[in-house]
């Protein structure tokens, strides 16, 4: 197997999802959940375009079809690096349950900022015009979801951190104006 | 000259039937999908076209063996889904070709 293949059937095992080539439902999922993992852990597995469900990759397509029983079984030799394993288990909470147009929605969105350049607003109006029967508030939280995704322990302590900042810089002014009170 | 360039336009009679947009469309998409299929509306909703115009094209290609449909469930409903066929995928690359010997005018045989 290839090590993107071997790669990917690691990352999935580490969010408890098996792949099934028999269903539809599971190679929709398995599409739209290698573009989210390769965007979180921000490395290039497949290449991917965005088609009638969203980013859909023809080469994953080939690979399910060719290692069905590895997909299924989860089996691959790949170990993932201690980073990789705590941003996907951060992320389990979120995947693990997710319905396929939620998964659409997820995938669409990021697919539109990422590779598009779209902003959140942008994303979500484009988006909503490329699938109007979506519904602007799944949308919406499909948004709400790419931001609790990419809310690592790392970034929530440099928010919090920066947050400090400000908040100390606000106190120390305070303090100053109090001061004159006195 | 006009014999000769005429002989570039020939497709096989079964395969002139094909050259309609619902029927091409439908399977050039199926072939980008190969094996993972499409869904009744996600068909529809790519065509943009009406169930009265697209069920009859679906039918007719169904009939000639060039897809397959199967139901599955999706999202716990049931759906319809629609692959393409080995045959339909020898079909394709045959329009595939004549379209582009249409295309290259250096392309006379």
């Amino acid at each position: 197997m290839k090590e993107q293949t071997e790669k990917l059937i690691a990352y999935l095992n580490l969010l408890g999802i098996r792949i099934s080539n028999n269903s539809f439902e599971s190679r929709m999922k398995a599409q739209k959940l290698a573009y989210i993992i390769q965007s979180l852990l921000g490395e290039h597995l497949y290449s991917f375009n965005f088609y009638v469900r969203g980013p859909y990759s023809p080469d994953l397509a080939r690979d399910y079809f060719e290692h069905a029983s590895e997909f299924a079984s989860g089996k691959s030799s790949y170990k993932p690096s201690s980073d990789e394993r705590e941003k996907l288990e951060h992320a389990k909470a979120f995947l693990s349950n997710m319905s396929l147009s939620e998964f659409e929605i997820v995938a669409g969105l990021l697919y539109l900022m990422r590779e598009k350049g779209l902003n959140e607003d942008d994303a979500e109006l484009r988006l909503h015009e490329l699938k109007p029967q979506l519904k602007l508030e799944d949308i919406w939280k499909g948004t709400n979801t790419i931001k609790k995704l990419f809310l690592t322990s790392e970034l929530r302590d440099k928010i919090m951190s920066e947050l400090k900042d400000e908040l100390d810089a606000w106190d120390a002014a305070s303090n100053i104006s109090l001061k004159g009170f006195e | 000259m006009a014999t000769t360039n005429n002989l570039k336009y020939y497709l096989d009679k079964k395969l002139r039937r094909l050259i309609l947009y619902a029927r091409i469309a439908i399977l050039a998409m199926l072939h980008y999908y190969g094996g993972n299929g499409m869904l009744y509306q996600d068909i529809k909703f790519a065509l943009r076209i009406e169930d009265g115009a697209l069920i009859p094209n679906l039918n007719w290609l169904k009939d000639n063996g060039y897809i397959e449909a199967k139901e599955e469930k999706v999202e716990g409903k049931s759906a319809t889904v629609y692959y393409i066929t080995d045959a339909g995928e020898r079909a394709f690359n045959e329009i595939k070709t004549w379209l582009n010997t249409l295309l290259d005018s250096e392309k006379v045989i």
